[in-house]
């Protein structure tokens, strides 16, 4: 009954905020009024003016995305610097030493693409000024970059000529991001997520002994971490730690708030299409994924694993009842069971978030999968900006595929479709699962790659297959039982992520400064209608299809054939 | 010395994709003048 009450409350509260955070962002980017306009117009204006932004004339694509990565590149090196030298900063009361350089590469390359991979353990490894200064802030470049770009982005589909990257930034920031913040670090605090300079304090325990916990200004980097789809934690357990997750209704806002800009900008786009069936479409087809991805992997976590079910003359009860979940409880919390730690495993990765409620590496081997594929695909809802995206790079496919078989020049939102942009799609699209499959296979034929697994077998073939799947659709989940803090690792995960996040990036910029170059075409009797269920269908076909041709082969040999031999009473 | 490499690497990523914008928007003008 709880998990049935938790789904429809998922459900209502997704689908609300999708129209109000839509409708509202809808405002914001086109220059319109809203509640925070009289509080935040100045201040846009001061920060703009402050930063040296003389024009804001409308930008070319290829402007507007080197204003973005010159930002990102020179955010990328102050944060480099403040991890290597905090040893020399303030708020470092447990005079932690200096990052080393390679793992600060590593850092620095996932925080400053909203990927938020973590070689480290932050409470260990991290001063406060470090948390601060250097992780808290670029979570919030990352996030904030990423709404910027996809906005300019749909204002190239939309016909809207009016983009300036540092414009967009502020606007993101200020309207969408900062509100956001404050009311989800109150919300937290209130649920007792610490929120402080301490950097630890000393509890005596039941048995006598002192215990160090360690504390920070964790509610602020939470509500950033949730809301900007980042997911690095404060701590090295992240949301499965009492400190950071600490009960089922921060859980539950930590799951909508990963959803709710992604959602949102769904809706967003419809109404700048002036076609919102056609947000709908998108919304109801990543929806029917990300649902069914819930099924499978609830259901192969509820049934448990069938070795302990069948132990000789001591069978464990795996069945859910009234004094117990049942089914796969290993690397859960008891205070959230399983539904709700798969709801947030299946939001966490197809949001490119990256943060965990549970451990992946104790999911069975199939439910394992379910977060492998999600990021594979890497367009089911995705992360701020970046899943939108690349759900219409393969809506740009789809009717270029459909155009081919019905012999029409393919359209999309009213623009022709021509060989440049299916060159830069098909680029984008190829990339994704090169960067995946060739350092894996790299790393399982060599030392280097294979000293740092934790398991043998089709489940260490996973660990390293989950690594680069989620540097890649940076996303920054670790399946666990890997020790990524290696010369090899943390620098090839890092240029993984770079790739994962500005190639595909510049491609759609790209794309849209393309199409509204050109004229619009009205639609007429022979165009292909993409704001249709047929064509949600088809859409979502061809990117299953895609993932399937790409990745299917990795998957049999990792999580399906440890699935086999889990069956035949075999474990790794 | 690898604090040097390290911060050298990141910078030329980001260079090699700044010259990759270059290369796309020269797919794109090359479009325009065969139209």
């Amino acid at each position: 009954m709880f998990d049935i009450v938790y789904l429809l409350s998922f459900l209502a509260i997704g689908f609300l905020l999708t129209v109000v955070l839509g409708d509202y962002m809808a405002k914001v980017f086109d220059g319109h009024p809203t509640w925070l306009t009289p509080i935040m117009r100045p201040i846009e204006t001061l920060v703009l003016r402050l930063a040296g932004v003389r024009s804001l004339e409308p930008q070319s694509w290829s402007r507007y995305a080197l204003d973005f990565m010159l930002f990102n590149l020179v955010c990328g090196v102050i944060t480099f610097f403040i991890l290597c030298f905090q040893q020399f900063l303030p708020l470092n009361p447990l005079k932690l030493p200096g990052m080393e350089a390679w793992q600060a590469f590593n850092t620095v390359c996932s925080f400053v693409t909203n990927t938020n991979w973590q070689s480290y353990g932050g409470e260990i490894s991290l001063s406060n000024f470090s948390q601060m200064l250097g992780i808290t802030f670029m979570q919030i470049v990352g996030a904030v970059s990423g709404l910027a770009v996809c906005v300019g982005f749909l204002k190239g589909l939309t016909h809207r000529p009016t983009r300036h990257f540092y414009q967009d930034f502020i606007k993101s920031l200020l309207y969408i991001f900062l509100p956001v913040m404050v009311a989800g670090s109150v919300f937290f605090m209130s649920q007792g997520v610490p929120q402080t300079l301490e950097q630890q304090t000393v509890l005596t325990t039941m048995e006598g002994q002192t215990q160090k916990v360690a504390l920070g200004p964790v509610a602020s980097l939470l509500a950033i971490k949730q809301a900007g789809t980042n997911g690095g934690g404060f701590f090295n357990a992240n949301s499965s730690h009492p400190f950071e997750n600490p009960n089922p209704l921060t859980n539950f806002v930590e799951i909508m708030m990963e959803l709710a800009i992604p959602m949102g900008l769904i809706h967003m786009f419809g109404i700048w299409l002036k076609d919102r069936k056609q947000g709908w479409v998108i919304w109801g087809a990543m929806m029917a994924v990300f649902l069914s991805f819930l099924w499978v992997g609830n259901a192969f976590e509820q049934v448990g694993n069938p070795i302990l079910s069948n132990l000789p003359g001591l069978p464990i009860n795996q069945h859910a009842g009234a004094f117990q979940s049942g089914g796969n409880m290993e690397g859960k919390e008891v205070r959230f069971g399983i539904l709700p730690s798969m709801l947030f495993t299946v939001a966490t990765t197809g949001t490119s978030t990256g943060a965990v409620n549970n451990m992946h590496d104790s999911l069975t081997p199939i439910a394992g999968m379910i977060p492998m594929a999600n990021m594979m695909l890497n367009v089911i809802f995705g992360g701020v900006g970046v899943g939108l995206m690349g759900f219409l790079l393969y809506g740009i496919v789809a009717v270029f595929l459909t155009g081919l078989m019905v012999g029409r020049t393919p359209e999309i939102f009213g623009k022709k479709i021509e060989k440049p942009e299916i060159m830069l799609a098909s680029l984008a699209i190829l990339l994704h699962p090169l960067i995946i499959l060739a350092p894996t296979a790299i790393a399982v034929m060599n030392h280097f790659g294979l000293d740092s697994l934790g398991n043998a077998g089709p489940h260490g073939l996973s660990e390293i297959l989950y690594a680069y799947t989620s540097a890649a659709a940076n996303n920054g989940s670790a399946f666990a039982g890997l020790n990524a803090n290696t010369p090899w690792y943390n620098i090839t995960i890092g240029i993984v992520i770079l790739l994962g996040r500005y190639v595909s990036m510049i491609a759609l910029l790209a794309i849209s400064g393309s199409l509204l170059a050109k004229p619009k075409v009205e639609p007429g009797p022979g165009t292909l209608r993409t704001n249709t269920l047929l064509y949600g269908i088809v859409w979502l076909g061809v990117i299953l299809v895609v993932g399937a041709l790409t990745f299917v082969p990795a998957l049999v040999l990792g999580p399906v054939a440890e699935h086999l031999a889990m069956l035949g009473g075999k474990l790794f | 010395m690898a604090l040097i490499a390290a911060i050298v690497l990141f910078i030329v990523l980001f260079l090699g994709l700044i010259i990759f914008i270059q290369f796309c928007d020269w797919v794109l003008s090359r479009r325009e003048i065969n139209s």
